[in-house]
């Protein structure tokens, strides 16, 4: 395998593996803050992917609420 | 909200809301119609949230089902029962609100649980009556008969067996067939003046249950089962914390002792595999990537399965027994003492298997300043994620030796960590209790549920539950982290004429070496320390960080799965020793601080508890690592 | 309640606070099962007394001195 081919598959591996990784550390409200302000802007499916696993399948608005109530 | 909406937003069905008393087995339903795993168990108390699935019948037919918190009444007591009345009274704006109940009862326990089917008819809502665990009933010899149930109850009565395959079909029939009055369901207008019905709609409902029970010919029930046989010996002052302390010393024995075979065999499989695609890649940044990125990174947590399925083994047989509760009874007093009750007992075992779940327990708690304090110790229970950290150092670090009866040095130290962390817990909460104000008698009013068999199908799925959650972090954010840090530790390459080790040169090398002076008087080293970063992220990815950094080190031997002689070569004991009593306070992962933030809605808590934390754990290990080298055990 | 010796059978007389209002406490006491006429029976004591594990027919309840003592019972005579 060629080195500029090996360069290649390492560099989109750890590029993939940054945005997985800083999704995963960034806090839910600021996914979903993200992916309402890229309304328009980016693909639809991106932004579904952005808000993350936990956003609501159900109402679509990306927010899960707590069902805990507010004291 | 935004017109940002995705998906689709309006899902056609009724909504059917389960909702019945604590412990009556609603979310074992919920699994067996939606095919959900939600986590079920013997003790009151396991859901604390409401949660929504589908259901598709065999016509095609949509069906929603909503599970919520078990509830004792319609007045709530405690936040997770006011998820429940909250839903049913349909306080939630914006919340779906259920058009039909399904009222989940106990079939060895009617009386109980039918006064809340009464209060729930009395709302207005289409109800059907789900006799679960009549299989139970009927073994225990009681003329469980749904057709004249449902005569005397004028509702549906059907029979279901929750933790059967294909218990709830008659439910799933009666579901498919269900049809609304007029599209929404006719909720009386005083729902609101129902749900704080006196004392008399109590007695009236009393009277009610009574002549049911009379009409079914089971108004008798016996004292003095099995069960309260067994709860003589269990519940006993001198015997039961006997009974306890065996019961919790076999458990990380058994991780220790029963794990071992197969967890070598997992090391063996990933050392064969990194020598095998080592041999098949040229030389590289590629192979260097999967051989010591994504496989000594990933590889060195993997190995640590067989002991994350015994730990969870153990407690998934404990819960379903009915034992938890009791444990909590025996310790009541010991937990007064700094302030809690038993009710807090249950929240705090949670947290051995993850903190987030056990902060989600607090729920439970009836009173808001217990259930804080329940919610600032709780991280300090170890939690799954650092059984691979301690499982590690101590393979490294304590010899393997054979104390009598064939119990364990190592089992004996992983149980110490365990104990300590506790301890710690305890010391906290009555310095918690020191700066508290007043002071009120909290409730305690504890159900102790009848003792089940362990049912093998629970088992069964519960241990693949979790192993595909282990494996699935490893193959995601693990995975993600360790090829993040595979690549900080490889760049920038050295150039020719950098005095030291290559890996120093690199920006992880770097990162290492500056957080040194923060806990080089602690004992660790650039690489413990670097390791420690991405461990907020996920604990056990500190393992993973230390496999990759060493692979890279050590370039050109395989060190995949052989982390523990590398590091007994690299590190002295008090450092090993030093990072073991970290590892017990060590600040939690930003997930449960985000928790954390969620269930107390302010950033004060969480702020307030990576503080303690992580002060208590740089003391203490600090003090470890002292103390350790004064007696003189660094050699 | 709180005084009756361990596996002797009671009858639940009647629920009263004595400290006071404590009626939230004697609500839920109703609603797990604890009502005039039915039958009770201490099962254990914990470590120093408190708490106590009281069966009732519809369960078993952990139950603090200062809630049990919410509870009034007469001794059922072994006759039956």
């Amino acid at each position: 395998m060629s080195e500029f081919l090996q360069s290649l598959v390492v560099g989109i591996a750890v590029g993939a593996s940054t945005v997985y990784a800083l999704r995963a550390l960034t806090p839910f409200r600021v996914r979903v803050w993200i992916a309402n302000y890229t309304a328009g802007r980016l693909p639809d499916r991106l932004r579904i992917w952005l808000a993350g696993p936990t956003a609501c399948q159900a109402c679509g608005s990306g927010l899960t609420k707590p069902s805990l109530p507010k004291k | 909200m935004t017109d940002t909406a995705a998906l689709p937003t309006n899902l056609a069905g009724p909504v059917f809301a389960l909702v019945g008393n604590p412990n009556c087995g609603k979310t074992a339903l919920y699994n067996l119609l939606t095919g959900a795993r939600q986590k079920i168990a013997n003790y009151a108390g396991v859901t604390v949230e409401r949660k929504e699935g589908r259901l598709k019948t065999q016509t095609g037919r949509l069906v929603r089902i909503l599970d919520l918190p078990g509830a004792y009444s319609l007045r709530p007591r405690t936040p997770d029962e006011s998820v429940t009345c909250d839903t049913v009274l349909r306080r939630l704006p914006g919340e779906v609100a259920p058009s039909a109940i399904v009222a989940v009862v106990d079939a060895t326990n009617l009386r109980r649980h039918l006064r809340l089917v009464l209060a729930l008819k009395r709302l207005g809502y289409p109800v059907v009556v789900a006799l679960n665990m009549v299989d139970l009933a009927r073994r225990r010899g009681l003329p469980i008969d749904g057709a004249l149930l449902s005569h005397e109850l004028q509702v549906q009565v059907i029979e279901t067996v929750g933790i059967r395959a294909h218990g709830a079909d008659a439910l799933i029939q009666y579901l498919e067939n269900f049809q609304t009055q007029d599209g929404r369901s006719s909720l009386s207008d005083d729902a609101t003046h129902l749900s704080v019905s006196d004392s008399e709609a109590i007695a009236a409902d009393y009277v009610e249950v009574e002549r049911i029970l009379a009409a079914c010919r089971l108004d008798v029930v016996p004292l003095g089962t099995i069960s309260d046989r067994i709860d003589r010996v269990v519940l006993h002052p001198v015997l039961g914390p006997l009974v306890l302390i065996s019961i919790l010393f076999l458990m990380f024995q058994a991780v220790y002792r029963f794990a071992k075979p197969f967890m070598e065999l997992f090391t063996d499989l990933v050392g064969w595999l990194s020598v095998t695609v080592g041999s098949l890649l040229p030389p590289g940044i590629l192979k260097s990537l999967l051989v010591d990125g994504v496989l000594a990174g990933t590889g060195s947590i993997l190995v640590f399965l067989p002991q994350i399925i015994t730990l969870f083994g153990c407690i998934i047989l404990l819960e379903d027994s009915g034992y938890l509760p009791r444990a909590a009874f025996l310790l009541d007093r010991l937990m007064g003492s700094v302030g809690l009750s038993g009710r807090a007992f249950i929240p705090l075992l949670s947290s051995f298997a993850c903190a987030i779940p056990g902060i989600m327990a607090t729920r439970t708690i009836p009173g808001a300043r217990e259930r804080l304090v329940t919610i600032m110790i709780a991280p300090l229970m170890t939690c799954s994620a650092r059984l691979p950290v301690y499982v590690l150092l101590i393979g490294a670090f304590i010899p393997d030796r054979n104390l009598s009866f064939g119990i364990g040095l190592q089992g004996v130290v992983l149980f110490s960590l365990y104990v300590g962390g506790v301890v710690a817990a305890f010391a906290v909460a009555s310095v918690l209790k020191f700066f508290a104000k007043g002071r009120a008698v909290n409730p305690l009013q504890m159900e102790l549920p009848t003792y089940h068999w362990p049912s093998m199908r629970n088992l069964v799925l519960g241990l693949v539950e979790r192993v595909k959650i282990f494996v699935g972090r490893i193959g995601s954010v693990i995975l993600a982290l360790t090829i993040v840090l595979w690549f900080l530790s490889s760049f920038p390459v050295a150039p020719t004429d950098f005095v030291g080790p290559a890996i120093e040169y690199s920006y992880a090398g770097r990162i290492g070496l500056a957080l040194t002076h923060i806990f080089a008087p602690i004992g660790f080293n650039w690489q413990i320390s670097l390791a420690l970063v991405p461990g907020f992220a996920a604990r056990e990815v500190a393992v993973g960080a230390l496999g990759t950094v060493y692979s890279l080190a050590a370039s050109g031997k395989d060190v995949a799965g052989q982390l523990a002689p590398i590091i007994a070569a690299n590190w002295s004991l008090p450092t090993a020793l030093s990072l073991l009593v970290w590892y017990v306070f060590a600040p939690q992962c930003l997930s449960t601080l985000a928790t954390v933030r969620r269930e107390t809605n302010s950033w004060r808590y969480p702020l307030l508890m990576a503080g303690y934390l992580f002060a208590l754990a740089y003391v203490a290990a600090g003090i470890t690592y002292h103390a350790a080298r004064w007696l003189g055990t660094d050699s | 309640m709180s005084e009756l010796p361990i596996a002797q059978e009671a009858r639940v007389v009647a629920l009263v606070s004595p400290l006071g209002d404590r009626s939230d406490t004697i609500e839920r006491l109703a609603e797990l099962g604890f009502v005039p006429g039915e039958r009770v029976l201490l099962l254990a004591r914990a470590l120093f007394g408190d708490p106590i594990a009281v069966r009732v027919s519809s369960g078993t309840f952990a139950l603090r001195l200062a809630e049990a003592a919410c509870i009034r019972v007469e001794l059922v005579s072994v006759a039956s």
